[in-house]
């Protein structure tokens, strides 16, 4: 940016004056008029409660009595509280094996639906579809898919293979996996479609220069593709990991049982269920909004490494 | 002149309704409950008469899912959006006095002592909390033995089993898990379940004072309960229902031969005639222990008014109409066990009713705490990780011992 001769800014002074707030609210009434509704939202239900909640992480709060300041007890309390850490190590696998598995899948099922094959649109279809499904109806449909006796669907399948029906929702060490493979399943078409946009924008005429060049397809793949996507991979990766820590919907139907909502011994606690049940069912609303604030500072300090590592370069 | 008619027509016409609409105007009094098919029938009618004789008040009941239901209402609590009256399980209603959500009946209501005189002591003692009392007992339950006749006469058997070794002998005989046939089966691992065995075998959460479980809990007699139901799960004469296994509930198995004995309230009956109407429903005693002083356990159902009504008096009316004998007698039909002393015995009462009140003169109540829910956790933990083998029996329940005494001082 130039910058504007001093002689100039003298000349155009009256255009660089600030006029006062009120009169540029005013001279632009129907603009805010347009964004009102939606920024009356934002603010009531995300500003609004952001703010309330960092308060009342200080405070002992059960809704009946007025909160009361303690310091910082809610985050010791939430540093040394086991049952905070299962649901940690829990988010972190989960979201770590889905994003991995499902960024790759997305890529692959993107780079291949980019080919000029027959039916691509219905098979771009069919993997986009579980995107716009609900999660509540996912959970629903893929629980009977799990059920444990010898009718549930993945159980009678795998009957054909002489193996014994699995538990797949009660065994300690399935739950979550079962979990994870059903929001692998129900991620990648949104992957995939972001990939698929990307791989539009990169030019053909690059792949062209580098056939001449004698580079082999797996070489035009990751000398060419593999780098002019890092801004989508980059918002894939930041979007799947900030929707990973904050997984609940799926839990909650999937692994939620009359005794916890964790599942048994907690082996399908995540830390928004966590936070659910300390402050909606237990109403501790300021350890939950404690809770709420670790997980943004986890979800904040990822995103920045995420940010800092897949930086396109210029 | 015909458009000036007309406007005062219109006019009129409007006057006319709001004041018909005013005369008419009646009070809705919500009520949410957890009541079965048949319960709710019979609610059905019971609303009917109460709303002839106070043309006033029109109720309006909501039927709730059992595990929806406390979240439901602490979130409603918290937005001030409560019904007038609910219909809570005895276990949480410290709870949500503890947190000042209930009115106070023995402060309130008028008549309150007289109809107290006429309830069931045990019953009436699950609404007391700190001082007072927050409800009045609707109806009460405890569980007891359900057998499958046929299955035991097919075997060899006389009757159902009278003492735990009998019972776990029997069960035994019956399993054959190839083929999904199971001697017992309880519905999950949260305390109710496996309550009644525990409670007739001498099992103790707490000191009757509520101040340690060190010594209850962990304590000789617990832990022989639970070993014994671990020992059958292992031996395969407790199906894995429990665990999430196998996919058959109770009554399902119960009555298509795959399990010999449950142990249920007096809702199985109604619940077993009209989706098994073929099946023969037989009752018993939950088996003795070794130490005969208690047996099962105290379940039922308390009607509460909340603090955030807005119609106080008419609630209070309809709580106590169902606490009137007509209505404990239309409601004790469809399987909900009165607490009503005064209509014990009548003829309009099925009989089956017999056996459960010989099983609640020794039945014994849970923990009456605002913190219960999360020590029914604790336990349930417990027999989570001794049924998986992660701890031994009594290693599990030291540990409960450790997180309800916590629970205990934190209050």
């Amino acid at each position: 940016m130039g910058k504007i001769k001093v002689s100039e800014q003298q000349k155009y002074k009256h255009l660089f004056k600030k006029r006062p707030l009120y009169k540029r609210i005013l001279s632009s009434w129907l603009s805010y008029l347009f964004i009102a509704p939606i920024l009356i939202i934002f603010i009531w239900w995300w500003v609004i409660p952001f703010i309330t909640s960092l308060g009342l992480s200080f405070c002992r709060y059960d809704i009946f009595n007025p909160p009361k300041f303690v310091g910082l007890k809610n985050f010791k309390t939430v540093f040394t509280n086991p049952v905070f850490w299962v649901a940690m190590k829990n988010t972190a696998i989960y979201t770590g094996v889905t994003v991995s598995i499902g960024v790759t899948l997305s890529l692959s099922l993107a780079v291949l639906l980019d080919q000029k094959i027959r039916f691509r649109n219905f098979f771009r279809t069919v993997y986009f579809l579980p995107s716009v499904t609900s999660a509540i109806a996912i959970s629903v449909v893929w629980r009977w898919i799990y059920s444990p006796n010898k009718y549930g669907l993945l159980n009678y399948f795998l009957s054909f293979a002489k193996i014994k029906p699995l538990n797949w929702l009660g065994e300690l060490n399935l739950i979550l996996p079962s979990v994870m493979m059903m929001a692998i399943w129900g991620g990648i078409g949104y992957g995939m479609v972001i990939f698929l946009a990307g791989l539009q924008g990169i030019s053909n005429s690059l792949y062209e220069a580098a056939e001449i060049d004698g580079a082999n397809a797996f070489k035009r793949f990751w000398h060419i593709t593999l780098p002019l996507l890092r801004p989508t991979t980059l918002f894939i990766v930041v979007w799947s990991i900030i929707n990973g820590f904050q997984v609940f919907e799926q839990m909650y139907i999937m692994v939620r049982s009359i005794e916890s909502i964790g599942g048994p011994l907690n082996a399908g606690l995540v830390v928004v269920a966590h936070l659910y049940e300390q402050g909606f069912e237990r109403l501790r609303m300021g350890y939950a909004s404690a809770v709420a604030y670790v997980l943004f500072a986890v979800i904040f300090t990822i995103t920045i490494i995420n940010f800092t590592l897949l930086k396109p370069k210029d | 002149m015909k458009r000036l008619i007309i406007f005062l027509i219109a006019i009129m016409l409007i006057t006319g309704m709001t004041l018909v609409g005013i005369a008419e105007e009646k009070v809705t009094v919500t009520y949410w409950h957890t009541m079965g098919d048949t319960e709710e029938a019979a609610l059905n009618k019971v609303i009917e008469m109460f709303e002839e004789q106070y043309a006033n008040i029109k109720i309006k009941p909501t039927r709730m899912a059992y595990d929806d239901f406390k979240p439901a209402l602490l979130i409603g609590i918290a937005g001030g959006v409560v019904p007038d009256t609910a219909r809570l399980d005895i276990i949480w209603v410290p709870e949500l006095a503890e947190i000042g959500a209930l009115v106070a009946l023995d402060e309130k209501m008028e008549g309150f002592d007289e109809i107290i005189a006429n309830t069931y002591p045990g019953p009436t003692s699950t609404n007391f909390w700190k001082g007072h009392y927050y409800g009045l007992p609707q109806n009460t339950c405890t569980q007891i033995l359900v057998w499958n006749k046929q299955m035991f006469e097919e075997a060899g058997l006389s009757g159902p089993p009278e003492t735990i070794d009998e019972f776990v002998e029997d069960a035994a005989m019956f399993s054959n898990p190839d083929e999904e046939i199971y001697g017992y089966a309880m519905g999950g691992t949260y305390f109710w379940a496996p309550a009644s065995i525990f409670y007739a075998m001498g099992g103790e959460v707490t000191d009757s004072g509520i101040t340690t479980a060190t010594g209850y809990i962990n304590g000789e007699k617990s832990v022989a309960a639970y070993q014994a139901l671990v020992d059958m799960y292992r031996d395969e004469s407790l199906s894995p229902l429990l665990l999430g296994g196998g996919g058959i509930g109770v009554f399902e198995g119960l009555a298509t031969g795959k399990y010999a004995m449950i142990i249920e309230g007096p809702w199985a009956q109604p619940i077993l005639n009209s989706d098994y109407p073929d099946f023969e429903v037989n009752f018993a005693l939950v088996p003795r222990g070794p130490d005969v002083t208690t047996s099962s356990v105290v379940g039922g159902e308390n009607v509460v008014i909340f603090e955030g009504s807005q119609n106080k008096d008419e609630a209070m009316l309809w709580a106590k109409f169902l606490l009137s004998e007509e209505s404990q007698l239309t409601m004790g039909e469809a399987g909900t066990m009165p607490t009503l002393s005064t209509v014990q015995g009548n003829e309009r009462l099925p009989e089956y009713y017999d056996v459960f009140m010989e099983q609640l003169k020794t039945a014994k109540a849970r923990v009456p705490h605002p913190k219960w829910a999360e020590m029914d956790n604790a336990i349930n933990n417990a027999y989570q990780y001794m049924l998986r083998d992660e701890k031994t029996v009594q290693q599990a329940l030291d540990d409960a011992a450790e997180e309800i005494n916590r629970l205990i001082i934190e209050g």
